[in-house]
């Protein structure tokens, strides 16, 4: 409660008893009603003067559905005297009162959460794999890099060579923007977690020092519990009167213990007052669930048509299942339960989803009643497709027609009496079967006459037209099966590499086409970046464009440096062949033979070609940002 | 007492399928385009084009006794059947029992045809009719057509994927109950017939055909019809390059025309099973262009509506797509480049450098 004035009236600033109101009420008229009042669970923010001013004023924040910006209300204390006691007091009880109603509200929203966990867990997914989340995520980012080599590689390549005018943020941000699959696939299996197994056959007793020892983990106790319905019936009854410690010191000494593991249980085994009752009920238990949960009519039960043999009577479970009051071999029971029940939670991988489960979709198809069932209710969307008939006009498209038209320089009709004439002179006078003459082939011709004399036969079908038609459909598979090879071969031989590949082929090393491979991802990685930026038209981004055009200029000369090292190898091979054909003259006592330096591949010829198309698009790059330069210093000029 | 031997024996050998190769249907479209085939006459005329066309057909029927043929003329302004057809006189007599049909067909040309004993009836059969059928196609053409249009392309594709169907329905044992559909599971079985489509292209491609044309491409790439394409031209293919390309089909130009029969046999001829083996001779550049929906102009780079993927030149009036009618949103699009800092504030102007997904990087959903 405190005298405050608020828009250069006097009143009283009140805080409710139970701090869930702020109201200020004008002091005349007296016993106004408040005039102003704001639920405290409203208030956003509180601002007050600092204590060594002479004037003190508060500033309360309220959040408003009607406007995006929370209104304020400037309340200033014209106490005398205790102006700034009565401030600090009410700032006092006001903070502890929107502390107060925040904590019900979070709580509030924490429960909303939990009870709508269930049905809305992929909201919580999203918030978890959001893009942000992921990228602000240094703990997984460096986890990825860890993983994956070639990402690590490129990603420091690119940091070292980035422009310094680029802050680290920036660049992290531009260079996961693209990579965001991969980080959240990353983080999804980090949060894998291995399946349930079966407990009892990781526990084993230590003997250490004479006394048995045994170290149990708390997450294998919980599984205990939950794999064992028996155990943890043991657990409720028995431990408020016995001691934990004990407990589990006479569960892995007793025949239950046995008993759940499946081993015999001999006479020499202890006795054990606790547990002996329990081996008894075991099976009554999982009997009695089984039945219960088994009762499925028999004509829609799958699962036990499945298993449905109706030679060997009925739908009794496998030979190996059947609960026999001789305890021959319980082990496979036992086991055989234990799998069912951990599989039961894993989800199936062998088999696909979408079939019906037994038999496969043909003679399900065959087997199932057509004729009863209705039409099959079509799982089409509805597109609003608008006037079809536009998409089918052929339209005037006379551009090229007509050029071709002028450029024979005939009319329609002439053009079709040529045509027609034509089809009909090649068929005068032969037997309209015999083809030769009009195909121009001649089977007695050699090739070696036609080369002879010199010029290009130019009649339909001669052996020069041939022979080149030939060779270009030659040259067709040859290229084809170059592309082909390459992704054939990668595949075989998992030893191979990609690089490993292509060095031989190219003539270049493989140290060469690593570091080229390397320079190829950091441009790829600055283009990236430059065009996203560039096009985005935003002015705030302007520098940065400036210097990533510098950066793509020292990407050409990286090129360059690698081109030359190529050269450099390519050199020592050539004087290498050099040296040994001139030994060999030496030897023969004949001049050196001359070697062809054409034939040694690589070098900066073999670089230049495979970067081709990279160095293609950094000089776009360029362009495009020249251009843009130019046009708005124009602007800007002008 | 009966023995085992009475009983109905009904094991597999009796009812397995001969290893014989399936016999294939090739379906040939010849675009008839006179304009087209004006500008070729120095270099390739027509009637050695259709000789060779001939030698090629009989090649193919000599692989195998089942092989199959149809021969579809894709005109200025329709496409026909140039073989097989059916002549008037037959459609009239449909009473008459089939020898007389055969023997009416093998009549149409000369009688010399079917008599001269020289020659394989069958390729006899062919010649004559092919030739005859492309004779009354140009006669039956006034020379006012000619000024309009380009050759009809799609709609040949189409005639040819309807006679495909038609075959393999025939030919393929019936396995589901509804035999009008050919059911995925008649596609995986082993096919009674495969079946393919030879495209001799002279004429550019309009780009109002583009959408019947990607229709038929989809149609075929589903029924695992390859469509091959031998270009006779280097300007002749705008979209045909993507049809062989979607549907694992074979494109050449063709660039000795001398060589035309070389090429053809050479390339063309290896059927469907046995391509698996073959290396294709195919060129690897492809020329994925499209044509805008709303101008039908060619377009490299453009604008795709995210609902129906119906593609456009330029963004929508009101940013409303034609075909389906949803509002869409444009992000981004039209910000000019800022390079350097400025001092005042100026409008943001709309040019050429939007943010666009550059459409030849669209597959088929095919």
């Amino acid at each position: 409660m405190a005298e405050t004035t608020y828009k250069k009236r006097e009143g009283f600033l009140r805080l409710s008893q139970d701090g869930k109101i702020l109201s200020w009420t004008p002091r005349s008229p007296p016993d106004a009603a408040p005039e102003l009042t704001t639920v405290v669970a409203d208030i956003a923010n509180l601002q007050q003067t600092p204590p060594d001013k002479p004037k003190v004023m508060m500033k309360v924040f309220v959040k408003s559905d009607k406007s995006v910006e929370p209104l304020v209300y400037v309340f200033t204390f014209s106490s005398h005297n205790e102006a700034r006691t009565q401030a600090d007091s009410l700032r006092d009880s006001l903070s502890t009162a929107i502390q107060a109603a925040k904590a019900v509200s979070s709580n509030a929203i924490i429960m909303g959460q939990q009870d709508q966990a269930v049905s809305r867990p992929s909201n919580q997914l999203d918030s978890i794999y959001s893009d942000d989340q992921l990228w602000n995520n240094f703990d997984l980012l460096q986890d990825l890099l860890q993983d994956n080599t070639a990402l690590s590689r490129t990603w420091t390549e690119a940091r070292k060579s980035k422009p310094d005018t680029i802050t680290d943020t920036q660049f992290n941000k531009q260079f996961w923007s693209s990579r965001l699959g991969l980080l959240r696939a990353h983080a999804i299996q980090r949060t894998q977690r291995t399946g349930d197994y079966n407990v009892l056959s990781v526990i084993k007793p230590r003997v250490e020092d004479s006394q048995i020892k045994l170290n149990i983990s708390g997450d294998q106790l919980t599984m205990l519990l939950r794999q064992y319905a028996v155990v943890r019936r043991a657990y409720d009854e028995n431990v408020p009167p016995l001691q934990e410690q004990a407990f589990w010191s006479r569960f892995f000494t007793s025949r239950l213990l046995k008993k759940l593991k499946g081993e015999r249980i001999t006479d020499a085994d202890p006795k054990d007052s606790v547990f002996d009752k329990y081996l008894s009920q075991d099976n009554s238990a999982r009997l009695g669930e089984r039945i219960s949960e088994a009762r499925v009519p028999h004509t829609i039960d799958l699962q036990g048509n499945e298993e449905n043999h109706p030679q060997r009577r009925g739908n009794a479970p496998d030979l190996l299942m059947r609960p026999t009051s001789v305890e021959k071999v319980p082990i496979i029971r036992t086991l055989n339960a234990m799998s069912e029940q951990l599989m039961s939670q894993v989800a199936p991988n062998d088999i696909d989803p979408s079939q019906p489960i037994g038999v496969d979709e043909e003679t399900f198809n065959q087997l199932a009643l057509r004729d009863l069932q209705g039409d099959a209710a079509e799982n089409r969307l509805i597109l609003n497709v608008k006037d079809q008939g536009r998409f089918f006009a052929s339209g005037k498209d006379t551009q090229s027609d007509l050029n071709l038209l002028t450029s024979t320089k005939t009319t329609p009709s002439l053009l079709l009496q040529k045509l027609q004439k034509s089809l009909v002179t090649e068929r005068q006078g032969l037997s309209i079967h015999d083809l030769t003459p009009s195909l121009g082939l001649d089977a007695d011709s050699d090739s070696d006459s036609d080369d002879q004399s010199g010029i290009e036969s130019k009649h339909f079908s001669s052996h020069h037209a041939l022979r080149s038609a030939r060779k270009q459909v030659f040259g067709l598979i040859k290229e084809q099966r170059a592309q082909n090879e390459d992704t054939n071969a990668a595949g075989t031989n998992p030893g191979n590499t990609p690089l490993t590949l292509i060095a031989p082929k190219s003539g270049l090393s493989v140290e060469i086409l690593d570091r080229l491979a390397l320079t190829h991802a950091t441009t790829i990685e600055f283009l990236h970046y430059f065009w996203s930026t560039f096009l985005s038209g935003d002015p705030s981004r302007a520098e940065e464009i400036a210097s990533l055009a510098i950066t793509l200029d020292r990407a050409n000369q990286r090129i360059e440096a690698v081109a030359t090292d190529a050269e450099s190898e390519r050199e020592i091979e050539v004087t290498k062949l050099r040296k040994a054909a001139a030994e060999r003259g030496r030897r023969l006592g004949k001049p050196p033979v001359a070697i062809d330096e054409t034939a040694i591949k690589g070098g900066r010829k073999a670089v230049m070609r495979l970067m081709e198309p990279t160095i293609n698009s950094i000089s776009t790059a360029l362009r495009k940002y020249k251009e843009a330069r130019l046009s708005s210093e124009l602007e800007n000029g002008a | 007492m009966a023995s085992r031997m009475d009983e109905l024996d009904a094991s597999e050998h009796y009812t397995k399928e001969s290893e014989d190769a399936a016999p294939v249907l090739l379906n040939i479209i010849l675009d008839t385009n006179p304009i087209a085939w004006a500008y070729l006459s120095d270099t390739l005329p027509l009637p050695k084009v259709v000789a060779a066309l001939l030698v090629f057909i009989n090649a193919h029927l000599a692989f195998n006794q089942a092989n199959k043929i149809s021969v579809i003329a894709s005109h200025v302004d329709r496409a026909e059947f140039l073989y097989p057809t059916i002549t008037p006189s037959e459609v009239q007599s449909n009473e008459a029992n089939e020898m007389d049909t055969v023997m009416q067909n093998a009549r149409n040309g000369h009688d010399t045809a079917a008599d001269d004993a020289n020659f394989y009836r069958p390729f006899a059969t062919i010649a004559s009719s092919l030739n005859d059928a492309l004779r009354k196609l140009f006669a039956k053409t006034p020379p006012s057509a000619l000024s309009n249009s380009t050759t009809a392309l799609a709609g040949a594709m189409t005639l040819a994927l309807a006679h495909a169907n038609k075959l393999i329905v025939e030919l393929t044992p019936d396995r589901s109950t509804n035999p009008a559909v050919i059911t995925s599971s008649a596609l995986t079985a082993p096919t009674a017939l495969h079946s393919r489509i030879l495209v001799l292209s002279a004429s550019p491609a309009s780009p109002h055909q583009y959408i019947p044309l990607m229709n038929a491409i989809f149609a075929s790439a589903r029924l695992s019809i390859p469509i091959d394409v031998l270009a006779l031209t280097p300007t002749s293919s705008t979209f045909l390059q993507q049809a062989s390309s979607t549907t694992n089909g074979i494109f050449l130009t063709l660039q000795y025309p001398h060589g035309l029969l070389q090429t053809l046999l050479q390339a063309f001829l290896p059927s469907l099973p046995s391509r698996g083996y073959l290396v294709p001779a195919t060129q690897s550049a492809v020329d994925f262009r499209a044509a805008c929906f709303c101008h039908r102009k060619v377009v490299d780079v453009g604008y795709v509506c995210s609902i129906c993927l119906s593609i456009f030149c330029e963004p929508p009036e009101g940013a409303i797509c034609f075909t389906c009618g949803t509002k869409l949103r444009l992000q981004d699009y039209g910000k000019k480049p800022v390079v350097t800092v400025r001092k005042k504030k100026r409008k943001r102007q709309e040019g050429d450098n939007g943010v666009a997904t550059p459409s030849g990087r669209m597959t088929p959903a095919a």
